[in-house]
């Protein structure tokens, strides 16, 4: 049916200064986003912050009052609203599945509304349960007869079935309790990685907003407040109420959402000494500046580090016989895998390298007095 | 042996005026039951006038079209249909709406068409109470069919009333057996319909 496609990959959504009133209540005031192909985009937000409405403007369930929104550059305004939704899988918090039809019949409405034929419609089936890990024989059930999981996973299963390169999710997991929404969204991520679609997911939930989404939209009434990846709005959050739903006083739980460089200590010149020099040099200089610490380095790579006193005890010799060796990371490393590794090492002192060259020191006192 | 083509023949007659309304009433109740689905200013009024006649007396309606249409056959099926049609708009029109708006949404979400959904969605949810009205709008029909015979329908109705005139309560039976055959038969029949297409987990 490739004449149904409307679109094979998603370059970019691009989401232009779009509102909505319900009578005098604004559900969306002057939205700007452009989403990116290939991206999970997190919409966040408070009750009535307007996340679900911006959602169903996607696929035209619910139509803005002005303002554009463009798929690959095309204003969805032109597309046929079945068609467009047709190409965009929906899934929803309440999950929709229904009840008098079996699983097999409920994943294959559309495909049997577009006339596949039979053997492709119970090939496309299976396939889509084993994604979700369901046994085959689900097929021949009701709705009713399976958990709130397993409902779940074949709402998602439903949605995708057109093979959409597009999936808008509505508080898929909400209705969840705590222990199966987290199993379910490790599923999900894994499932997401197979199948590489443009996803833009709907939560009020911070901790899955960080477990899920690459970028994460924070919404508040009707306007959308930041736009950022997790660890952006968490060190620099735009305001008050970003600070407070990400709770980015408490660093601390977000270490699995930092990077090295976003606690490091930026390097200066002064700590960074020619491994070549002569220690009774580099000891004044280190006297002069007040430090305690020489990076070394030969050519501008990192050689390791040597402590004042050890300088100052062997004066006749050159810095390269001091340098003790040192624990590295990249600045792009996740912050908690490298706090363990210290501990791990027992080291309370890491130098971030970057290109071979030394960029910021890890040092755990500083870093413990960042996070809380 | 004259009685009993008699009877056949008023049977006939009575199964075409009471079928006959009631299939009309059908064939015009669903889709007005379906188009106070996308107007609800339509709906309002059509539950609104379906809920005033109701109350009106069934020998009342009966009386009420001689005025207008006079009598026969033809003023019968009217009077018969007038009543028979509102409870299948109404049960109708319930069960489509009635539908959960969150399946409204899926539906929607997925890309099918207001005729889709109402094909594979609404219907099939509403065949519960679409058949409850049609089994009772069957039982007021075999009932009015009876009366009507009073406005010159003919039908089982005569046979009962010219039983009563007479005092013969043989041919009071014989009209009141046949009209309790159909009426039993067509509770059957229905019921065994709605079992047909009724999804079982419904």
């Amino acid at each position: 049916m490739a004449e149904n496609k409307l679109f094979n990959r998603i370059e970019s959504i691009k989401i232009r200064n779009i509102s909505k009133k319900y009578g005098e209540i604004k559900a969306l005031e002057n939205l700007n986003l452009a989403i990116e192909g290939g991206e999970l985009l997190i919409l966040i937000g408070p009750s009535g912050s307007g996340k679900t409405t911006a959602l169903k403007t996607i696929n035209r369930l619910i139509e803005p009052d002005n303002g554009q929104i463009k798929i690959n550059n095309h204003d969805i305004m032109n597309f046929e609203p079945v068609k467009l939704r047709r190409n965009i899988g929906y899934v929803i918090q309440q999950i929709g599945l229904f009840p008098h039809l079996n699983i097999r019949d409920n994943i294959s409405l559309i495909p049997r509304i577009e006339k596949w034929d039979k053997n492709r419609i119970n090939d496309r089936v299976e396939e889509l349960l084993d994604l979700v890990d369901l046994p085959k024989i689900f097929a021949k059930r009701y709705p009713s007869e399976l958990s709130g999981g397993q409902q779940q996973r074949i709402g998602l299963a439903r949605s995708i079935v057109m093979d959409p390169p597009l999936l808008l999710m509505d508080e898929p997991f909400g209705a969840l309790d705590p222990i199966l929404r987290k199993q379910l969204q490790i599923e999900f991520l894994k499932i997401r990685k197979e199948l590489g679609k443009t996803i833009v997911f709907v939560t009020h939930d911070i901790e899955e907003a960080f477990k899920l989404g690459d970028r994460i939209a924070i919404m508040d009434k009707a306007k959308l407040v930041q736009v950022a990846k997790p660890n952006e709005l968490i060190l620099n959050p735009k305001n008050d109420f970003v600070s407070q739903l990400v709770s980015s006083h408490k660093k601390f739980m977000h270490m699995d959402n930092l990077k090295v460089k976003d606690l490091m200590v930026e390097l200066s010149n002064k700590y960074i000494f020619e491994s070549s020099k002569n220690n009774r040099e580099v000891a004044q200089k280190m006297k002069k500046n007040g430090i305690e610490l020489a990076v070394t380095v030969s050519d501008s790579k990192l050689e390791g580090i040597a402590n004042f006193n050890i300088i100052c005890t062997a004066k006749n010799k050159d810095l390269r016989e001091v340098t003790e060796k040192v624990h590295t990371f990249s600045p792009e490393k996740c912050l908690s895998e490298a706090v363990a590794e210290l501990k791990e090492d027992k080291n309370t002192l890491a130098v971030v390298v970057e290109n071979g060259r030394p960029v910021g020191l890890m040092l755990t006192d500083k870093l413990l007095l960042e996070l809380v | 042996m004259e009685i009993v083509k008699n009877i056949l023949e008023l049977t006939l007659e009575h199964l075409s005026l009471a079928y006959g309304a009631l299939i009309l009433s059908i064939a015009i109740g669903i889709p007005l039951a379906i188009a106070s689905l996308y107007n609800r200013k339509l709906a309002s009024v059509i539950i609104t006038i379906a809920n005033l006649i109701e109350a009106i007396p069934s020998f009342a309606v009966v009386a009420l079209v001689v005025p207008l249409l006079g009598i026969g056959f033809r003023p019968a099926i009217l009077a018969i249909l007038f009543r028979a049609l509102l409870p299948i708009i109404k049960n109708t029109y319930i069960g489509l709406s009635n539908v959960d708006n969150a399946l409204i949404d899926a539906a929607k979400g997925i890309g099918m068409t207001n005729w889709q959904i109402l094909i594979n969605i609404r219907f099939p949810h509403a065949y519960p109470p679409m058949f409850a009205g049609i089994k009772f709008a069957a039982i007021l029909s075999n009932g009015i069919a009876v009366l009507t015979a009073i406005i010159g329908s003919g039908g089982l109705g005569k046979l009962i009333f010219e039983g009563l005139a007479s005092f013969n309560i043989k041919k009071i039976f014989y009209g009141v057996i046949p009209v309790m055959v159909i009426a039993i038969a067509t509770d059957y029949l229905l019921t065994f319909t709605e079992k047909r297409i009724t999804p079982e987990v419904l």
